[in-house]
């Protein structure tokens, strides 16, 4: 009986944690609780995968990188304290300073290269509004390779993992009012960029001269 | 474009952008409520539009999330095989070379030592 009370409680169990916030989880996993670190990562694998793929542009390394996350944040994870980052900024943090481990060793830029998943999600239409699609989205690519750093990092986080400002000044160590500047900022330089047809070159605070 | 304060601004692209992302909400609304007219606002709808169609989620394969689930669980933290595993190619490889030279040097040490023994047997006898 007690042995059949156990094993019910087990199975229930990830349906309990799935209801619990991620203070508690990480509370939990800090003692060891290996279901709920389990927990958090089913939340946030996807997310943090997104992140790093639109960062490296290819799914080896995202693969990789997000696995390195999760390890260095559960061997990390006794040594985490809240004190206003919340564990979501935190394991971007972690996937952050991995993808520009990534980039310095590998000396590239820091591109958003989307080209292989925009070449899957045109199949569907037809040739000639294929090809306009294609032109336009690849004169937006260019326009967002161009931007700096942190402002692609802002526009991935925005619309590929859908963040709040507040979600991504935790991450990006900003307040929400500095994000939202910054989103403004970022728009007028692209909306700029594609007037002028990618010609032109960002100054060092990525706006452009007209 | 009629000069506004740029919070309101800022405040209307938050929402605009939400409204676009999240596919509900009338975008004209909207702008009205922050008393801008649509002119103003056109190039700013229409890029978040384009960056909405362009940077879209994309999904891990489920069996790269289930086998790193199993490999995070099923280990007693992480032992030498995981740690390896996702070593970065170059660091993996620079440790199986450190691993075999410090194998082929134990080895030639061994077969030195017994040669040597061998040798002061012979001489002994």
């Amino acid at each position: 009986m007690i042995n059949l009370r156990k094993r019910l409680q087990i199975q229930q169990r990830p349906r309990s944690l799935k209801r619990l916030e991620d203070t508690d989880l990480v509370d939990m996993a800090k003692e060891g609780d290996k279901d709920a670190f389990g927990e958090l990562y089913e939340r946030y694998v996807e997310k943090i995968y997104n992140y790093i793929y639109y960062r490296t542009g290819n799914h080896h390394d995202a693969e990789d990188i997000t696995a390195r996350v999760f390890f260095r944040a559960m061997a990390h994870i006794e040594t985490y304290t809240e004190r206003g980052v919340p564990f979501q900024a935190w394991l971007y943090r972690i996937a952050h300073n991995l993808v520009a481990n990534w980039h310095r060793d590998r000396g590239r830029r820091k591109v958003i290269p989307l080209d292989e998943f925009i070449a899957t999600s045109l199949k569907s239409e037809s040739p000639d509004r294929q090809a306009e699609d294609n032109e336009e989205r690849e004169a937006l690519l260019a326009a967002i390779r161009r931007l700096p750093e942190e402002r692609q990092q802002l526009l991935i986080l925005k619309f590929v993992d859908h963040l709040s400002n507040a979600e991504i000044g935790d991450i990006m160590n900003r307040t929400e009012g500095a994000i939202k500047s910054l989103y403004h900022r970022t728009l007028i330089a692209l909306r700029d960029e594609l007037q002028l047809g990618g010609t032109a070159q960002p100054d060092e605070r990525g706006e452009y001269q007209s | 474009m009629t000069s506004q304060p740029n919070s309101q601004i800022e405040n209307l692209l938050t929402a605009l952008t939400d409204a676009i992302l999240a596919e509900e909400g009338d975008i004209d609304q909207i702008i009205t409520r922050y008393g801008v007219s649509r002119a103003d606002v056109e190039g700013f709808v229409n890029i978040v539009r384009r960056l909405s169609t362009v940077l879209v989620g994309v999904r891990p394969s489920r069996r790269f999330v289930h086998r790193l689930k199993q490999d995070l669980m099923g280990q007693p933290h992480w032992n030498v095989i995981s740690r390896i595993r996702y070593l970065p190619p170059r660091v993996q490889i620079a440790a199986g070379i450190a691993l075999f030279a410090g194998f082929m040097l134990l080895s030639r040490r061994r077969l030195g030592a017994m040669a040597r023994e061998d040798a002061i047997a012979e001489a002994v006898s």
